[in-house]
């Protein structure tokens, strides 16, 4: 019965809990969200798809580049190693969690190298 | 009659205002543990969908299995038929709390024999220690019930709650006897720390492991009313009794939100634990009893 | 062979019956099988079943080039993933000789220390819940979110942290985040001093708790088991004091240690480790500002031929990383000993005899078993069904059948 100051006290004060979709949590600065490729600054080299633990980045050498959400662990290693390795800064994880989507065919992203302007 | 007996505050009042009972309980318990917590109409939403889902029969189950729940069911629905609510008996007659103790008893077997049906293990395990849980509370719960009815001199619920309307609470001159028929409302309805035959980390679900569907919205709302039925008899026996609907209400939601507090605050009983527990009531409920026999 | 055995069983006289717990099971959080013997509601005896969430993770790691393997072993644990892959690195670091900068090691000192306030206050949640209290399941759920937060705060992700890499670790933690943390630990210490006095005093609590579960010092010693559990016993054994690494060394703190054998003091070992956490956690924010910026050495990916073993204390006990390098970018062999095997396989049968089906839940709870890092070795021989155990002179053969 030790909990029942507690209790109590919890039946007048606000629920810790939130009303997801309705109420956003605070998201703390730097969290790793979705992947983000820029095409243009990326050389397309495949390092990112050599160190990409759970292979959801596929590297078409100089050609393309494909992303899978839905094979992603978050974990920002492909960021590390353009940042790094190959000092070009074409990934980066921006803070956006949301990424349930209906059709599995929507989780992937395909960048195809542009064509150098003439 | 044929009103009060199906509307109010019969069958349909009965169901309804237990449903809405037990989400108000779910309501509350759910801010006490600092979440939002389902809405309060909840458990109908639950009913509605259960009834629509498929009713799934176990190749092993034994012939029981379809209809204890249904059995379980209208036992307690006509136990609270015979309970005063806000001062309206539906169906009245002399000598009915004897009834009235058969058919909560006989609603709470009928679940545990549903359990025994299925032939699941972890259903016969729940009914086996909901049956021995029954040798523990229905003591407490008759010698508490014994106190007002020998003091009063009168079977009938109706004509105890009128009693009280008019000279006091019995719950005043008789508090062991309250203290032990509101352990032995916890026990009956399962609320913890008596939540043992349907513990569900050691056996699953219990008695309605096996059960889908209509049958277990059925055994659910069995477990409902017979909350709702506990309260309305306990307001009429010790709490003031109850002429009105507004003072029902009010007495019932105080009773309902004590009965929220041990919900939240207590840790499940062993069964070897429930029967020195409860049985330690009924001899606390005894006390009243031998002194109403001596004043008398 | 399941069935034969049953049988065995139930012709010994006191079995009335067998209930089986899991693999599906609302107990547990994860699959396993618990064959209960039971006379009425007393245990006669249990059968233990492990191996439904076998993945094959050391054969993946060997497919994997190092920095890959950082992410797989985290995925090794849910709860305690920080310290599956500092060990891995830390491994890692063994294998090429190398030392990381001062920095990294605080950081990675305040990872572990925070994952352990997180699996700690979850096991609180989880015994409580064990117990049918869901109260104390919530509230310590609630607060186990703090420390949630400030793993996020540190590393950018509230489970799998992703916050080592071999070399160092792969964020810095900015100086601004301090002030915020240690208000949340303040608060946490608050309300650990909370839950020390439910877990001690509450009597619904101690009525399922205090005198069940006995795990006696002797066959602690005898069945090696490690971690809490062990502490809980009486003996004084953990890894960050025995063989000190990180900054374990350097900091203020003590060995948590209790005699009562019980599921009780399992839990009060817990409660109070938290304590010493915070204290630790409290020493390196202090210290940190003052240290040099860099956080990560530059390795070779490439690693010559080489063996290492790397010792660790995780949430659950001792946890043991062995790799051995064959000169490319991928390890030639992983082998990874958890904590919770032991702890599992041997204890579960001793505690759980002559005790009631109720007290299960409880008991098993309180040894904190963590069934996906257990899953490594079981053999089962398809052909004939028969079940082998793996024992000192099995394992033997096997390697004097590889030499020839």
């Amino acid at each position: 019965m030790r909990l029942t100051g507690e209790a109590l006290k919890n039946v007048f004060k606000r629920p810790f809990t939130q009303k997801y979709p309705k109420v956003k949590p605070i998201i703390p600065e730097g969290l790793r969200g979705r992947v983000e490729h820029d095409k243009n600054k990326c050389i397309y080299c495949g390092m990112c798809d050599k160190y990409c633990p759970s292979g959801a980045i596929e590297v078409e050498v100089g050609r393309a580049w494909r992303y899978d959400m839905g094979r992603c662990l978050f974990c920002s290693q492909c960021e590390e190693v353009c940042k790094y390795m190959v000092r070009k800064n074409a990934i980066t994880m921006v803070m956006d969690f949301e990424h349930a989507e209906r059709k599995k065919s929507r989780l992937i992203t395909i960048h195809k190298k542009p064509k150098p302007e003439k | 009659m044929i009103f009060e007996i199906l509307i109010y505050p019969g069958f349909v009042f009965l169901v309804l205002a237990s449903m809405i009972y037990y989400g108000i309980l779910r309501k509350v318990a759910a801010r006490m543990q600092s979440r939002i917590g389902p809405p309060i109409w909840q458990p109908i939403l639950d009913f509605i969908k259960l009834v629509g889902k498929e009713d799934l029969n176990p190749e092993q189950a034994k012939a029981g299995f379809t209809f204890w729940p249904f059995i379980a069911i209208t036992s307690v629905l006509i136990a609270g038929l015979l309970t005063p609510i806000a001062g309206i008996v539906p169906l009245s007659f002399t000598g009915d709390i004897v009834v009235l103790i058969y058919f909560l008893a006989f609603g709470s077997l009928a679940v545990y024999l549903s359990g025994f049906s299925s032939s699941n293990p972890y259903g016969v395990v729940g009914s086996m220690r909901g049956l021995i849980q029954m040798i523990g509370y229905e003591f407490p719960f008759i010698v508490s019930i014994l106190v007002p009815v020998v003091a009063a001199g009168i079977l009938s619920p109706f004509l105890i709650n009128t009693l009280q309307v008019h000279y006091g609470w019995f719950g005043f001159t008789f508090p062991f006897a309250a203290i032990a028929y509101f352990v032995s409302i916890l026990a009956k309805v399962e609320v913890p720390p008596f939540h043992t035959p349907g513990a569900h980390q050691e056996i699953v679900s219990g008695y309605s492991t096996e059960y889908t569907g209509t049958r277990l919205a059925m055994i659910e709302l069995a477990h409902m009313i017979k909350l709702f039925v506990l309260i309305s008899l306990g307001i009429a026996l010790f709490f003031g009794g109850s002429a009105d609907i507004l003072m029902f209400i009010v007495k019932s939601l105080v009773l309902l939100f004590i009965i929220t507090l041990a919900r939240v605050l207590v840790a499940r009983f062993r069964i070897d634990q429930i029967l020195k527990f409860t049985w330690f009531f009924g001899f606390v409920a005894l006390i009243d009893l031998v002194r109403v026999v001596l004043i008398l | 062979m399941k069935e034969e055995k049953k049988m065995e069983k139930v012709k010994e006289e006191r079995v009335t019956y067998s209930l089986p717990i899991g693999p599906q099971h609302p107990m547990y959080v994860e699959a396993e099988n618990l064959n209960v013997y039971l006379d009425g509601e007393t245990i006669v005896d249990v059968d233990i079943n492990v191996g439904y969430l076998h993945r094959g993770i050391e054969e993946l790691m060997q497919r994997r080039n190092y920095l890959q393997n950082i992410y797989l072993s985290e995925r090794i644990c849910g709860i305690c993933s920080g310290i599956h892959s500092m060990t891995y690195c830390q491994c890692i670091e063994n294998l090429l000789d190398v030392n990381i900068p001062e920095r990294a090691k605080y950081i990675r000192t305040m990872v572990l220390e925070l994952e352990r306030l997180h699996s700690h206050f979850l096991f609180l949640g989880v015994v409580g819940y064990e117990i049918g209290m869901d109260t104390a399941f919530m509230y310590a759920w609630k607060d186990r979110e703090f420390s949630m937060d400030m793993l996020e705060q540190v590393s950018g992700n509230r489970v799998n942290y992703a916050m080592p890499t071999v070399g160092g670790v792969r964020r810095d933690v900015p100086n601004h985040i301090i002030p915020s943390m240690l208000k949340k630990l303040n608060h946490l210490e608050k309300r650990t001093e909370y839950y020390r006095k439910v877990f001690l005093r509450d009597r619904t609590i101690i009525a399922r708790t205090r005198g069940l579960g006995i795990l006696p010092k002797k066959d602690v010693e005898r069945f090696s088991i490690v971690g809490p559990v062990a502490r809980a016993s009486g003996l004084k054994i953990d890894v960050r004091r025995d063989t000190p690494y990180l900054k374990y060394d350097d900091l203020d703190w003590k060995v948590i240690v209790e005699k009562a054998e019980d599921s009780q003091s399992r839990v009060m070992v817990k409660v109070l480790e938290i304590f010493q956490s915070i204290k630790i956690l409290r020493q390196c924010l202090k210290k940190l500002p003052s240290l040099d910026r860099e956080i990560k050495t530059k390795v070779p990916l490439v690693i010559p031929k080489a063996e290492a073993i790397a010792i660790t204390e995780a949430p659950r006990g001792e946890l043991v990383y062995y790799a051995m390098s064959n000169g490319t970018d991928r390890p030639e062999r992983m082998r990874i000993r958890t904590p919770s095997f032991v702890n599992i396989i041997y204890s579960l049968p001793i505690i759980l005899k002559e005790q009631q089906l109720a007290d299960l839940p409880a008991i098993v709870a309180s040894i904190d078993p963590c069934f996906s890092c257990t899953d490594r070795m079981t053999l089962i021989d398809t052909k004939s069904g028969e079940k082998k155990t793996v024992d000192e002179t099995y394992l033997k053969k096997l390697g004097e059948r590889r030499l020839k």
